[in-house]
């Protein structure tokens, strides 16, 4: 069962396509990570999926069922900016959020402002931008959501209460907490999330399971004989993602059978040929660099 | 759901109650300073004082007419003219002199009260209503705060729009009835400041007036129709800004001068040119759906009762404005309400 299932969704504002024809499944009970550049279509793609701005093209739905505001009351959103009331205090969004939700824990929720040292009786304007992203992180946390959406919430938070973030993300999913979120910090997602997918300029580049991608992908290098070494065979080789080459350092991107490109590159002349595991990040900047641009979703 | 709207009311209304409570205070302090003045029985009393003399006589058309001199050199003449009420003058000094000069003027409600000074005497001259005053005027009053708060509440939809959509649209309730409540709320709240504005100043009054005040049906008829001309203007403010994520704050501020402008247009005589005529037509058009221009308050005089009674340009009565306010009012909100399930986020 997918906590949110999403057809063909495209988004327009104009001529500008901020969403273009993206299908994903979140299965319930993951973490799903959602990386993308500036203006990869991330935040819209949320704004889409929660009714808050309508698809040009494309269905969304929660659990097989097309969203209804009744829905909301398991369904949690951070957003990635301020949206709180800045002339109210803290103690007043708890309240507000408990008149408009049923579950919502105000024990949990004053647990959780703790954690993040808030003092329930200041007023939003005198907050900090992390404060204000945590006061919004303990108030949704506490609604007891099963579907947690949340849109960069580690952003302005120190790395205290940024590892606090992460850490009640992964308490939360280990509760059955279907979790998707979104973050520049790709060590946070690598850490957090079991699946992940790249949008860039509003399409899907790459989706799969973190553990599965970073098995596919891996770095083989060597040094080769000499800088006119001809590369025609590597070039043109589906195993490989991408070729980097510096002088007589030759850097491959493979994507599969990596030990079989070391056997070739060796082969060719190569000296200290080896073979390197890629983190997130690596996978990360290789979808979205320019030499991958036209590069089609993988599936991993 | 709307319960930072309420939040927002409650301090709005606190500050509100603040001010009118500091303004009581004041009047207060005005009764009691102005007590000696506004005493009727002080100056009949004097006729008793020892040594006083003083006679009575009734005057063609029944007024009854005491002079009292007493020890103090005061001459005071009080002409009693029953359901009109009282004219009392003092003299202090020498009786009958002339060349005065209006030293003050002051009016307590039903008393007024003015002073004279000569060379050898000071005047005292107290008026006084003996009849109940309609209290119409109150809300005639009353309605010009209802409209001062329709403005303050008025756009709630786009205060929510330019930060808060993201809190408002995942909230387990469907925009239109989220947005239901919140105009229902700032109805109240406007409905509130009403009624906190006639009270407020039904106690000052009372401190100066009672008991000579009254409440017909033209008053309560009056207090609908004010009623309605603020709902009506925060209507108008609704169906003019809910699809709005900035420039709210331009609305309200251009919406008095707007609304002013409009109806005093649409009455001045342009001239006959084709011109005159088309500007006129066209400005006479807006001040239709201009809820200002339904709110043009008649205060007659308090002699002949105190009545007041509200026209608009058009000649409407009373109950014609109302119905016209209330038209104006729902056709606004509807308005408003249907722009806002277009808004994103």
């Amino acid at each position: 069962m997918n906590t949110i299932s999403i057809q063909h969704l495209t988004k327009t504002y104009g001529a500008f396509a901020a969403v273009s024809d993206l299908s994903l499944d979140i299965p319930a009970g993951t973490v799903f990570g959602l990386l993308g550049p500036n203006g990869a279509g991330k935040t819209t793609t949320f704004k889409c999926a929660l009714g808050m701005a309508r698809p040009t093209t494309g269905t969304v739905l929660f659990n097989g069922k097309p969203l209804v505001p009744a829905a909301f009351e398991t369904i949690a959103y951070v957003p990635e900016r301020n949206v709180l009331y800045d002339w109210m205090t803290i103690a007043e969004h708890v309240q507000m959020t408990r008149h408009a939700f049923k579950a919502f824990d105000v024990a949990r929720c004053k647990e959780l402002l703790a954690l993040f040292s808030l003092n329930e009786k200041q007023r939003v304007r005198s907050l900090s931008k992390g404060m204000k992203t945590a006061t919004a992180i303990a108030l949704t946390f506490a609604r007891r959501a099963e579907t947690l959406i949340l849109d960069e919430p580690t952003s302005g938070l120190d790395p205290v209460n940024q590892r606090e973030v992460l850490n009640l993300i992964i308490n939360e999913a280990a509760n059955g907490t279907s979790i998707i979120f979104s973050s520049h910090q790709i060590g946070h997602v690598e850490r957090a999330a079991e699946r992940i997918a790249i949008l860039q300029r509003g399409r899907l580049i790459l989706e799969g399971s973190v553990d599965d991608l970073k098995a596919d992908r891996k770095i083989v290098d060597g040094i080769l004989p000499s800088e006119d070494s001809p590369l025609t065979a590597f070039n043109t080789d589906a195993r490989i993602a991408r070729v980097d080459r510096n002088g007589r350092i030759l850097r491959l991107q493979v994507t599969a059978d990596a030990d079989g490109v070391a056997a070739a590159l060796s082969a060719a002349g190569a000296q200290g040929v080896r073979v390197l595991d890629l983190n997130l990040e690596d996978i990360f900047i290789n979808a979205v660099s320019p030499a991958n641009s036209t590069a089609d979703v993988v599936e991993a | 759901m709307v319960y930072a709207e309420w939040l927002r009311i409650r301090n709005c209304l606190r500050g509100y109650a603040y001010v009118l409570l500091a303004f009581f205070i004041l009047v207060i302090i005005l009764r009691i300073a102005a007590n000696g003045m506004m005493d009727v029985n002080h100056w009949r009393n004097k006729a008793f004082d020892p040594g006083a003399h003083y006679t009575t006589q009734t005057l063609s058309g029944g007024t009854t007419r005491t002079v009292i001199d007493d020890p103090d050199h005061e001459h005071i003449v009080i002409d009693d003219h029953g359901w009109f009420g009282k004219h009392i003058t003092i003299t202090d000094g020498r009786i009958g002199e002339r060349d005065l000069i209006r030293t003050s003027n002051r009016q307590f409600g039903m008393f007024s009260v003015e002073k004279y000074r000569g060379r050898h005497s000071t005047i005292q001259v107290v008026d006084t209503i003996g009849h109940p005053i309609d209290l119409g005027y109150l809300f005639a009053f009353s309605t010009l705060f209802g409209l001062i708060f329709a403005t303050i509440f008025g756009a709630p939809l786009a205060r929510e729009n330019l930060d808060h959509l993201e809190v408002v649209f995942t909230k387990p309730v469907s925009r239109t009835r989220f947005a239901l409540e919140t105009v229902l709320a700032d109805l109240a709240a406007i409905f509130a400041a009403f009624v906190m504005t006639v009270v407020a100043a039904l106690a000052c009054v009372a401190l100066f007036q009672l008991p000579s005040v009254t409440i017909g049906a033209p008053g309560l008829l009056l207090a609908f129709h004010g009623l309605l001309a603020a709902f009506a203007w925060y209507a108008m403010f609704l169906a003019i800004s809910s699809s709005m994520k900035r420039g709210r704050g331009t609305v309200l501020g251009l919406a008095w001068p707007v609304g002013l402008f409009v109806p005093g247009l649409a009455l001045l005589p342009l001239g006959d040119s084709a011109l005159g005529q088309v500007v006129h037509a066209i400005f006479r058009g807006l001040a239709l759906i201009d809820p200002l221009a339904y709110v043009n308050f008649n205060i007659h005089s308090f002699d002949e009762g105190g009545v007041v009674t509200t026209t608009s340009i058009f000649g409407f009565s009373v109950e014609m404005g109302a119905l016209v306010l209330l038209a104006l009012a729902i056709v606004y909100l509807a308005a408003g309400i249907i722009q806002w399930q277009r808004v994103e986020a």
